[in-house]
């Protein structure tokens, strides 16, 4: 059996605590211990904000996890079942169509943004061009038929509804495709990163079944990890700015746009179901509803925190830069052609 | 860079010779076992319905399962020729994985409520305008809200004038309304609560009460069209518990 992620790791090993596993699990299980404990003395249900926080950071959790099984099981397999040979002839595509083939097949994945990341970073891994695993892991939570769907029953009995599906389609395939196309000159080891928690090395020869628990325990638990920190986050932004507190700028052409863009990027909903909370922003145009759909699963908080956690440093920026810079281009244009 | 690593585990001192339980996989297996723990009790208690829409009731039994059969298949593999190393920043991880699994358990059963229905947007999109005149309750109570957005909701609801309806929500009152008048508020989720757009309805001529503030009542009543809004003329209201689905599905 092939080895895990065979990823030369260029930072120093990670230090051992040689003899304090017991004290490692003594405080692991005293810090859940007083998080329980804490919430029971707090009476969460007494005080509003933060029974609304704590409900807004589990269902975050609770609704994107098992899209987090998804990729994990996907990715596990693709690293355990599928030749290596098939990302080879992939690897031989001439790069040009590389990028848009790999952020069309997102039409293949119909799961949201944090499934994505896992099953890019083990395409990466297995010799699928950085750019074309990129290009695919932004652009299938935008072009999923699911997505799609979900965009048109939101946009339905609108004149705008046309524009909007067809809009949020090409324009976030094309940031996808611009972004894999900026980091596509990265190999593997200048993209990836090592994951938090390891996969084992290969057991005894053929044994398919633990190497792929081992490689789906190591993807779930080390996205997850990530996505609790980035839930947490748009949790307490979830909670204590109102809806209303963009309403000043909705008219601002230009300045609206960067806002929706903004509030997308904090709000960090699935793909699946933002389309929803678009429409309902009728105080802005479809121009900044564009770029909220287009932005949004392209980089949000939880999304930026599983990026931290997988890929180099710089990623986060460049997707931003270009991210951003595309929306912000495409929508602005859509929005002067549907207004 | 692997080194054999001396147990704390006692199972250690049972494994057959040459194989030991790995400390980090062990630690790997007890997280996803708690994960998978607070999906069954999800699933089990109904409170799924506290955090997520009916419409993706499927990630719970699937969370469930799938983490389920992670964490034995990860067991399975978790005696091995040379345990790895379990370092600080894998025992950290998994630490703050176990966070929310406390938190979930711990918390109260509660739903959005007041605090949430004064910060977030109100609910227009997915509604059908030629649907409308087969709708149900529920769909006519979003339709309601949305149709002080949306002008052909609102004339398409202004043709089922006095039409007599039950909806379902918590109340709150706005500051300057008459002693007569509250907002009936219901969340619609699409997918998770994090997408909850507010589907608020104003009734008037309320007798009975006072109603106060996060009360579940159910009003029954007749639609009412009045220039750019539809009110809910109450006939009846009763106070009722929180419903096992406090929200409507998006």
């Amino acid at each position: 059996m092939k080895a895990a992620v065979e990823l030369p790791v260029v930072e120093s090993p990670p230090a051992q605590l040689p003899g304090l596993n017991r004290v490692i699990a003594g405080g692991l299980v005293l810090v859940v211990a007083a998080v329980g404990a804490s919430l029971r003395m707090l009476h969460a249900d007494h005080v509003a904000w933060l029974s609304t926080l704590l409900l807004l950071f589990s269902s975050l959790l609770i609704q994107a996890i098992p899209f987090v099984l998804v990729g994990a099981v996907v990715s596990a397999a693709i690293e355990v079942f599928v030749p290596g040979s098939v990302f080879t002839r992939f690897a031989a595509v001439p790069r040009r169509l590389q990028l848009p083939i790999a952020g069309v097949s997102g039409l293949a994945f119909p799961v949201c943004e944090c499934g994505s990341v896992p099953v890019a970073r083990r395409l990466a891994s297995k010799g699928v061009t950085s750019g074309a695993a990129v290009a695919f892991m932004l652009a299938a939570p935008i072009v999923n038929p699911i997505v799609i769907l979900s965009t048109a029953v939101a946009y339905r009995g609108r004149p705008t509804a046309q524009a909007m599906v067809l809009g949020r389609v090409g324009l976030g395939l094309l940031a996808a495709v611009c972004v894999g196309w900026a980091v596509s000159g990265r190999s593997p080891r200048q993209l990836l990163k090592r994951l938090v928690v390891d996969a084992p090395e290969a057991g005894h020869h053929g044994d398919r079944f633990g190497a792929f628990f081992g490689h789906f325990a190591s993807d779930a638990v080390s996205m997850s990890t990530y996505l609790v920190l980035g839930a947490a986050v748009a949790a307490v932004l979830q909670t204590f700015v109102p809806s209303s507190a963009m309403n000043s700028v909705s008219g601002a052409t230009g300045l609206n746009v960067v806002v929706m863009m903004g509030l997308a990027g904090l709000l960090s909903l699935c793909s699946q179901s933002d389309a929803f909370v678009a429409a309902s922003f009728v105080q802005f145009g479809p121009g900044p509803q564009l770029a909220f759909l287009v932005f949004g699963p392209l980089l949000n908080l939880k999304l930026a925190s599983m990026y931290v956690g997988t890929f180099r440093r710089g990623f986060v920026t460049v997707v931003l830069i270009v991210a951003a810079t595309v929306t912000f281009a495409g929508a602005m244009w859509i929005g002067a052609l549907v207004r | 860079m692997k080194q054999p690593d001396l147990m704390d585990h006692p199972a250690a001192e049972l494994s057959a010779p040459g194989r030991r339980w790995d400390t980090g996989a062990l630690w790997t297996v007890a997280v996803l076992a708690a994960w998978a723990g607070v999906f069954w009790f999800l699933w089990a208690s109904g409170s799924w319905a506290l955090h997520v829409s009916s419409r993706i009731f499927w990630v719970v039994p699937f969370g469930a399962i799938v983490l389920t059969a992670g964490a034995i298949g990860r067991l399975v593999g978790a005696r091995r020729p040379h345990a790895s190393r379990f370092t600080t920043r894998q025992a950290a991880a998994l630490a703050l994985l176990a966070v929310p699994v406390a938190t979930i358990l711990a918390m109260p059963s509660t739903a959005l409520g007041t605090y949430a229905a004064a910060r977030r947007g109100a609910y227009t999109g997915g509604i059908s305008v030629t649907d409308i005149s087969a709708a149900n309750d529920s769909q006519l109570q979003i339709a309601v809200s949305a149709a002080l957005y949306e002008p052909d909701v609102l004339t398409a609801l202004a043709r089922r004038a006095g039409d007599e309806v039950t909806f379902t929500g918590f109340v709150t009152h706005q500051p300057g309304t008459l002693s007569d008048e509250f907002q009936l508020n219901r969340f619609v989720v699409t997918c998770c609560i994090a997408d909850a757009l507010n589907a608020e309805v104003r009734v008037v001529d309320v007798t009975g009460g006072p109603y106060a503030s996060g009360q579940w009542v159910t009003v029954t009543g007749a639609l009412y069209p009045l220039q750019d809004e539809i009110l809910l003329d109450a006939e009846k209201i009763a106070s009722i518990p929180r419903p096992k689905h406090p929200y409507l599905n998006g």
